[in-house]
């Protein structure tokens, strides 16, 4: 047995990792995105689990999960616009020298007219489905709608802070505004 | 005129750092005004993109491969895939696929292979005496193999998009995610032959029953997702949730890795991501709604069939064009806007599908490990600590079985469709 490597150390790897873990910032509006994550996981493993468990899913769990899942997805990218995670084409920004940080800021008003747009075209839809009911759950659907049109002014929200803090940087720097 | 907008603003928005989901957004934005439609559409139909059972596959995946990359769960299952093929020449290379195909069946993500599994594969392969290139080159070229073994999210992504049986093109993965990791295995061979790389220990069949004893409660999750989706018991989304919860009691009850602030920065960054895929699903589902009723890509397709009517021509053509975009674009965003373009193209010319995303998903891996955006390599170049030039250079060797396969994969249909017809019978 001479020959065995040595077995791995489970506790030093830990180790290494629970630097990050206690390092990372969770903000009171993560608490509010993890509540609505625990939710989603709580409304897909019911599904899951009446499926297999109660041989009979209950039915209105999987429309509740897709529309969960939407919200999610548009609460979840005003973090991602805060922490700067959203996908983009990072490579770019080397070709930009120093008008790097006058690009971030057109990209950032270009984001704010965007979400400006889906705040618009959300309010019309909310006009549009007043009528409509969800399929399984007992609410119309403009609530869903709604919910993204809030979230999207959140976005919106951020985004405008995001601008004035670019430009007040920018003048700052001041030879930039030629 | 209209489609100039849309592709012109698409590009222009792109190369100014506008997140791609929103360039896709507004790009359709301009179409949209332009042609006079109803604003209300873009809403519409980035809802309506969004809304989709299977799609809530991505975060649960996502979830499960983030609790196993914690937990010490990683640093098990590579002790295993030591025990069994380490006595190899050039052992840990080999080390390094047999544990990148294990954690395949519990990650959708090359991204979180190379981050999680990566770091323990360089440091061990440093600590033996492996040059850094090929440390490197291996776990970079062995992490693409993740997203072609299911689950996957590109398949999900890709499923979803071009209205395909994602249970179907997990099946089709396994046997292309093999023959990658077989290629990749010959490569480690060859070379290790060439520097007499040391084996790693002699085979013993002790160690590889106390190491299986170690290993073999997160070896289940892989086969809870495989076996469940491949005997149809589980679909792909409820395959992530099982994961998912699995991964969660591994972690809190069997291990005690697991505290509340781990999980809440996990699910974080699970949320983070899901929602950065979910805004491009959203809004490339507008962007294909309108190449759709455009019949741009039909118009595309007959364009194609009028200077060719090989088969092989374009399926060649097609590759290349994947291969140019993923060198560019990450692969959720390469996937989006390029099946609305390809789909009608390959019906067209009796490409299946299924075959499609598969070699589609494996080009757009090659694309994680060269410049300029090869996200695989800039998570290892931080691990390794290894230089981003250096990784580039260490990963190239690689690059030519990982070719060999997506090409034998391209030409021999079967080899991809084999299995899901096997299970779902030929279609």
């Amino acid at each position: 047995m001479s020959q065995t490597p040595p077995e791995i150390d489970f506790d030093a790897l830990a180790a290494e990792d629970d630097a990050h873990f206690q390092n990372y910032r969770i903000t009171l509006a993560d608490w509010g995105l993890l509540a609505l994550f625990g939710l989603l996981f709580g409304v897909v493993f019911l599904q899951f689990f009446t499926r297999y468990v109660l041989n009979d899913s209950i039915a209105w769990t999987e429309e509740a999960a897709r529309y969960l899942l939407i919200v999610l997805g548009f609460a979840g990218a005003i973090r991602c616009q805060a922490v700067g995670s959203h996908i983009v084409l990072e490579f770019v920004d080397k070709y930009y020298g120093p008008k790097l940080g006058l690009v971030h800021l057109f990209a950032l008003v270009v984001t704010f007219v965007l979400f400006a747009v889906i705040v618009w075209s959300a309010s019309e839809l909310i006009q549009r489905t007043s009528f409509q009911q969800m399929v399984s759950l007992p609410f119309p659907k403009y609530y869903l709608y709604t919910a993204v049109m809030v979230l999207a002014v959140g976005n919106l929200g951020v985004v405008a802070v995001q601008i004035l803090t670019r430009l007040k940087q920018l003048i700052r720097e001041g030879d930039k505004w030629d | 005129m209209g489609l100039i907008i849309l592709f012109v603003s698409l590009f222009g928005l792109m190369l100014m750092r506008v997140p791609i989901a929103f360039a896709l957004a507004l790009s359709s934005f301009a179409y949209i005004l332009y042609s006079g439609l109803p604003t209300v559409l873009l809403m519409h139909n980035m809802v309506n993109g969004m809304d989709s059972f299977p799609l809530l596959a991505i975060p649960f995946f996502i979830l499960a491969g983030a609790l196993m990359n914690s937990a010490g769960i990683t640093a098990r299952i590579f002790g295993f895939a030591r025990a069994i093929v380490g006595w190899m020449h050039g052992g840990l290379g080999h080390v390094n696929i047999g544990a990148s195909i294990i954690f395949a069946g519990m990650s959708g993500a090359a991204v979180a292979d190379a981050g999680g599994l990566g770091a323990i594969e360089i440091k061990a392969m440093r600590e033996a005496g492996y040059d850094d290139d090929f440390s490197v080159g291996v776990t970079a070229a062995s992490s693409t193999i993740g997203p072609i073994i299911p689950p996957s999210l590109p398949l999900v992504i890709f499923g979803v998009m071009a209205s395909v049986s994602i249970g179907q093109l997990f099946l089709a993965g396994i046997v292309p995610g093999l023959l990658m990791a077989l290629a990749l295995s010959a490569m480690v061979w060859w070379r290790s032959r060439k520097r007499s790389y040391p084996r790693d220990a002699s085979f013993s069949p002790t160690t590889i029953v106390s190491r299986f004893k170690s290993a073999i409660l997160p070896l289940l999750t892989p086969v809870i997702i495989v076996g469940g989706i491949v005997s149809g018991a589980f679909t792909p989304t409820e395959a992530a949730i099982g994961a998912a919860a699995y991964a969660l009691i591994l972690g809190t009850l069997v291990y005690r890795t697991l505290t509340i602030r781990k999980l809440a920065v996990i699910s974080l960054e699970t949320i983070e991501t899901t929602a950065a895929i979910m805004m491009i699903v959203g809004a490339a589902a507008v962007f294909a709604w309108i190449l759709t009723t455009n019949q741009v890509a039909s118009q595309f397709a007959e364009f194609v069939l009028s200077f060719t009517e090989s088969k092989v021509v374009v399926l060649l053509l097609i590759m290349a064009v994947v291969l140019i975009v993923g060198l560019f674009m990450e692969t959720i965003a390469a996937i989006s806007i390029l099946v609305p373009v390809l789909m009608p193209v390959a019906t067209q010319f009796g490409i299946d599908p299924v075959h499609l995303g598969i070699i589609v998903i494996l080009n757009l891996m090659l694309g994680l490990l060269t410049p300029p955006v090869g996200m695989v390599l800039f998570v290892l170049s931080r691990v390794s600590k290894v230089p981003f030039e250096q990784c580039v250079r260490a990963t190239l060797p690689f690059l030519v079985p990982l070719l060999g396969i997506l090409l034998l994969l391209t030409f021999v249909p079967s080899l991809v469709l084999w299995l899901p017809d096997l299970v779902y019978g030929s279609s």
